[in-house]
């Protein structure tokens, strides 16, 4: 661990104050000036050994994070253990070092440090700093900075902790307007339909031998007429809507039309994070809506997805959607041939490729979020 | 309890302390209350339950419109001592105004650094006891409001940094373990006791060569109460204060502690001569009479008179204990004869005045108490020996026109006159029947009706160009001892006597059970000495002894029977504290290096002398090595066993977590859990530690997922281990058997398992 000093305003004050008064104790033959002179002093040495003696035995653990959201605060908890037999701990501040480099979390957005009061001798202790985020992606943290200016604040001590860490921040997440989705899934195959499986639907699935306990309204009477046993009527279930969302970053950001400008490329880029953000907020609309829901990201180097639905596999898929890297290489998509039975929305992000239009697939364009969400 | 709340009610506190100090230290009881009695109720209007203050711009108004009052009242000084005082009136008077504002965090602390400059300025005005110890109040209630104030900014600026970064989201509450209340408190405590032991060995250890070398500030003058001269002009030596200076034990001749039946007249310095320009009795000492008076190391008495005169009969001694008195001047009654001044240094003795005084006082080691041998009833073959020559006869002059016309008017009023200068000089016996004759006259008309004792000289206003004494003779009439003295004195020569002003103090208040008398400064006394005789100087005192004993009886109150208190503690603050300086510094540091210097030369010769017995042991050839190296190597193996016992003790305890239950509990823990902490040992050496946010039977199944034998042999130590420690369970035999059992299955299922 390594420590690092910094005298503030407070502090430098007081020494120059303490040097005054010690030029004033030897002009005048005034004990009490001695006196105050040699508290001041007394002050400095104590200031050194309480603060020393506090931070000796510290520990600081950061604590591994849940995924973060784009404009969401999100918890960075650490663990402080204090293993001092005998000083406690108090006005400790825990914040993060900056990291050097595009993937260091400075440069995805803020860091409120996380405070402890006190933490007694032998304890430990958790406290929660504060991240906002405002970009996704996979960020790192490379140490942490403890720092106390306790007890009279005439030197701050810092403490430099090195623990390397990651958080992951999902895109954000848009609400839709109330009906896009039910727009885009009954389009074509990907509607409510019927599956297989015996359930509580409402379709005819078959007959078979009563069993008992069956509701006496499900009896095939009709067809009791005509046997000596009792039947059964299974219906079959409902099966969810499904919808493939498939993400079209082929285009590199250099060959986007955005119009030209020096803040092309911003430009260029921010829509492309849009057409990320809409993906993200199908999918959790899908996923709200009881929908089996799949993402394909064409240009980036991910796997392609099954048709589920749960809490689960939509953070895989935020997670995939997070993991986008623009600034890499766009990696050429294999087409699947499987046909799906799914109704199947591809988001653009400047313009539609007609060349990869499929039959009874819907094409956005990222310049419609703004339409599209509330 | 957060203990940060506590930080408005220490800051108020300290503050309340620094302004009823200052008052203190300004001596003004009106400035005091004043101040003090406004910020006390200050509390009540904004933190009582309405919670009311001014707003900043009134309370900027405020201090602005007392700036400019001040500076009105008291134009900007250039004297650093009344520079500073003005300053602190100012700071009082805005952190009055101050205390009544809506205060938020930064202002207090603003508050605690007013505080402190008018602690500053409060040392620069006083060295008073009792601002000493509102000083070391000030100190730990300072102490303490800084840490709080640490703790409640930082709170402050962590909310504000949230704010910044997530507005709308609450912000998270302070954190903070059990008792911190009381952990502040210890460190607090631990901060203030190495605090004053640091301070305490700065202090004797600052350099005070630099202050010694300047021109004295007149503090020791003033700490003694005492001036080896009269400035009629000014009043600074009469003094209301019972403080004490000396006590002294009158012993007669027979050995016992008495009281005298007159008081004791104790001589500090002689004055012959008047300096009319500046009003000044001052001393024109004859140093050819002068002698020294060696010291020695032991306690025998060193004779003034040459021969020495028998000190066996009609002898006092005189044992006098200084308390306060910071001088040049050795007091004694009327005559010395002989000295014990050991650790003094050599006196200078005047044999024409009988004064003693030690002329390195500044410079040599500090004295608090001697002893004289005295005569009352001095032969002239004693004064004569006393002197070593003969004392000639010096025509004395007034130059005071006004003074030598009302004694001669006083003359007329008893039918005499003043006889020539001629007959005086020519006939000592004349001279000596006139000095005794005409000190008598004007004794009685001192004394007289139209005379009154006062220590108030406000009645007495100077014309220009007035004379003090002349003023008292003839308008005021009214006036001190030093006046009466002067108005005698300046009255006898003027007529042709020699006689001498004499300052000092008189002995009147006895201690009937320590058997000694009690000198204080309102005991400080000026009388007049006539010679009336080759050898003979007579004491001759216009203040009555009645008025000395209502003057020592006034302020006497039932406070004196706690003065004894006081005065002692007031004694050590003066001597150690506000006295110390170079010589004090340098005896303390000569007396700890020889102490220590006694204490290493004794351990090192202690030491040799245990290693030539032992060498002795071992001086017996071959066996004698053998036994020499088995002693070092089996102390070798003692303390490598015990620094390996104890560096497992803390490794139990640190895995046991032993530190969180009392002594009793965790000795029981520590005696039949062991087996848990050796298993928790065989995980980490397994790279299979228990992280400390784990509970223990979550880890058994993740040690399960590696050896399923391994999971389940934790997983039932723990269960012992938890009925052992929550429990309350005993540990019996084939508990501890079957955890010898689950702890060689763990290790087995360990070392099958791979690293986690």
């Amino acid at each position: 661990m390594r420590r690092l000093y910094h005298v503030p305003i407070a502090g430098a004050s007081y020494f120059i104050v303490t040097i005054l008064l010690g030029v004033a104790a030897a002009y005048r033959p005034n004990n009490l000036l001695v006196w105050s002179f040699a508290a001041m002093l007394a002050g400095v040495i104590v200031s050194g050994v309480i603060s020393g003696g506090m931070l000796a035995r510290l520990r600081v653990t950061r604590l591994e994070s849940r995924p973060g959201r784009v404009g969401e605060p999100m918890a960075l908890r650490y663990a402080i253990r204090n293993k001092a037999r005998w000083w406690p701990l108090f006005d400790l501040a825990i914040e993060e070092a900056p990291v050097a480099g595009a993937r260091g979390w400075n440069m995805s957005g803020r860091v409120a440090p996380a405070w402890l009061l006190h933490a007694g001798p032998a304890e430990t202790t958790h406290v929660e700093g504060t991240f906002m985020p405002n970009r996704r992606g996979r960020f790192r943290f490379e140490s942490m900075l403890a720092a106390s200016a306790f007890p009279f604040g005439l030197l701050r001590k810092i403490v430099v902790v090195r623990q390397l860490g990651e958080v992951l921040v999902l895109p954000a997440i848009r609400t839709l307007k109330p009906g896009v989705l039910r727009m885009l899934a009954p389009r074509g195959i990907g509607g409510v339909r019927t599956s297989s499986e015996a359930g509580p639907g409402v379709d005819f699935l078959g007959v078979r031998e009563y069993r008992p306990g069956d509701s006496p309204r499900q009896i095939a009477w009709r067809r009791r007429a005509g046997l000596d046993e009792l039947a059964t009527i299974e219906r079959s279930t409902q099966a969810p809507p499904r919808l493939r969302v498939v993400l079209d970053l082929m285009r590199p950001t250099a060959q986007l039309r955005v119009g030209a400008g020096p803040d092309a490329a911003v430009r260029a880029r921010a829509l492309e994070e849009d057409a990320i953000t809409l993906a993200a907020s199908l999918l959790a609309a899908a996923d709200r809506g009881g929908y089996e829901y799949a993402l394909d990201i064409h240009g980036a180097d991910s796997p392609r997805t099954l048709l589920r639905r749960g809490h689960w596999h939509l953070q895989r898929l935020m997670a995939m959607l997070a993991s986008v890297d623009l600034d890499a290489e766009r990696v050429e998509q294999r087409r699947s041939e499987r046909e799906e039975r799914a109704s199947l929305v591809v988001i653009n992000v400047d313009r539609v490729d007609l060349a990869k239009d499929r039959p009874g697939s819907l094409h956005l364009a990222a310049t419609r979020l703004a339409d599209l969400c509330a | 309890m957060n203990p940060a709340l506590r930080f408005p009610l220490f800051a108020f506190s300290t503050m309340l302390v620094a302004i009823v100090a200052f008052g203190v230290a300004r001596q003004d009881v009106t400035l005091l209350l004043g101040a003090a009695l406004p910020a006390a109720a200050s509390w009540m209007v904004t933190e009582g339950p309405r919670r009311r203050g001014l707003p900043r711009w009134v309370t900027t108004l405020l201090v602005l419109a007392v700036l400019v009052w001040m500076l009105t009242q008291s134009p900007l000084q250039t004297d650093p001592v009344g520079l500073a005082s003005t300053v602190g009136g100012f700071v009082l008077w805005t952190s009055v105004i101050k205390l009544y504002e809506r205060k938020s965090t930064r202002d207090r602390r603003q508050l605690l650094g007013l505080s402190l400059v008018l602690m500053l300025s409060g040392c620069l005005a006083t060295s008073h006891l009792i601002f000493g110890a509102l000083l070391a109040l000030y100190a730990i209630l300072m102490v303490a409001s800084l840490m709080l104030y640490r703790m409640e900014r930082g709170g402050e600026r962590a909310a504000e940094q949230h704010r910044a970064v997530a507005p709308g989201m609450p912000v998270p509450p302070p954190v903070f373990g059990g008792r911190a209340g009381r952990q502040l408190r210890r460190v607090v405590t631990t901060g203030l006791v190495v605090g004053l032991a640091v301070s305490l060995l700065l202090f004797v250890l600052f350099p005070r060569d630099i202050m010694s070398r300047l021109e004295s500030w007149g503090g020791a003058e003033r700490a003694a109460g005492f001036r080896s001269d009269i400035d009629l002009r000014s009043n600074s030596r009469i003094a209301y204060s019972r403080r004490e200076v000396m006590r002294m034990r009158w012993i007669d001749p027979a050995g016992q502690a008495v009281s005298a039946v007159e008081p004791i007249h104790l001589r500090g310095a002689v004055l012959d001569r008047y300096d009319a320009g500046q009003a000044r009795w001052v001393s024109t000492r004859d140093e050819r009479i002068s002698r020294p008076v060696p010291s020695g190391d032991d306690d025998a008495f060193e004779p003034l008179a040459r021969p020495p005169l028998d000190l066996r009969q009609q002898t006092f001694t005189q044992e006098v204990e200084l308390r306060h008195l910071l001088t040049d001047v050795v007091f004694s009654g009327w005559a010395p004869v002989a000295i014990a001044h050991p650790g003094i240094g050599t006196l200078v003795f005047d044999g024409g005045t009988l004064e003693l005084r030690d002329p390195d006082w500044e410079r040599g080691p500090r004295t608090w108490g001697y002893r004289v041998k005295v005569k009352p009833f001095i032969t002239q073959d004693g004064l004569m020996a006393l002197s070593g020559q003969p004392i000639r006869w010096n025509e004395p002059r007034f130059t005071v026109q006004g003074v030598a016309e009302e004694a001669r008017r006083v003359l007329g009023q008893v039918s005499e006159r003043a006889p020539d200068a001629s007959r005086l000089r020519r006939d000592p016996e004349f001279r000596w029947n006139w000095a005794r004759h005409s000190s008598g006259i004007f004794l009685r008309y001192l004394q007289g009706s139209g005379f009154r004792y006062t220590t108030d000289l406000s009645g007495l206003v100077l014309r220009r160009g007035e004379d003090p004494i002349d003023a008292f003779l003839r308008r005021g009439r009214s006036g001190h001892c030093e006046l009466f003295a002067s108005a005698l004195c300046g009255m006898l020569q003027s007529v042709g006597v020699e006689a001498r002003v004499v300052v000092g103090f008189v002995a009147l208040e006895y201690d009937e059970s320590a058997r000694q008398y009690i000198v204080r400064e309102n005991n400080a006394h000026a009388w007049v000495e006539v010679r009336t005789g080759e050898w003979i100087w007579s004491t001759v005192d216009p203040t009555p002894a009645a008025t000395l004993s209502s003057l020592a009886d006034a302020g006497r109150s039932w406070t004196d029977s706690l003065r004894w208190l006081y005065d002692g503690v007031d004694f050590m603050w003066r001597t150690r504290v506000v006295a110390f300086d170079a010589n004090a510094q340098s005896s303390i540091l000569r007396g700890t290096s020889d102490r220590f210097g006694e204490w290493l030369r004794g351990a090192v010769t202690g030491i040799g002398n245990s290693l030539e017995t032992l060498s002795r042991q071992f001086e017996s050839g071959g066996v004698g090595r053998i036994w020499a190296v088995s002693v070092v190597v089996t102390l070798i193996g003692a303390a490598a066993t015990a620094i390996l016992l104890s560096r497992r003790e803390r490794r139990w305890r640190r895995l046991l977590r032993l530190e969180e239950l009392p002594v009793r509990e965790r000795r029981r823990v520590r005696r039949d859990a062991r087996f848990f902490a050796d298993a928790l040992v065989l995980l980490e050496s397994a790279g299979a530690a228990k992280p400390d946010w784990r509970p223990p039977l979550l880890h058994a199944d993740t040690i399960r997922t590696v050896d399923r034998g391994a999971g389940d042999a934790f997983a039932r130590l723990t269960e012992i281990y938890y009925g052992i420690r929550f429990g309350g369970d005993e540990s019996s035999r084939s508990a501890q058997s079957e955890a010898t059992a689950l702890l060689r299955r763990l290790e087995a299922g360990l070392r099958r398992a791979a690293p986690l």
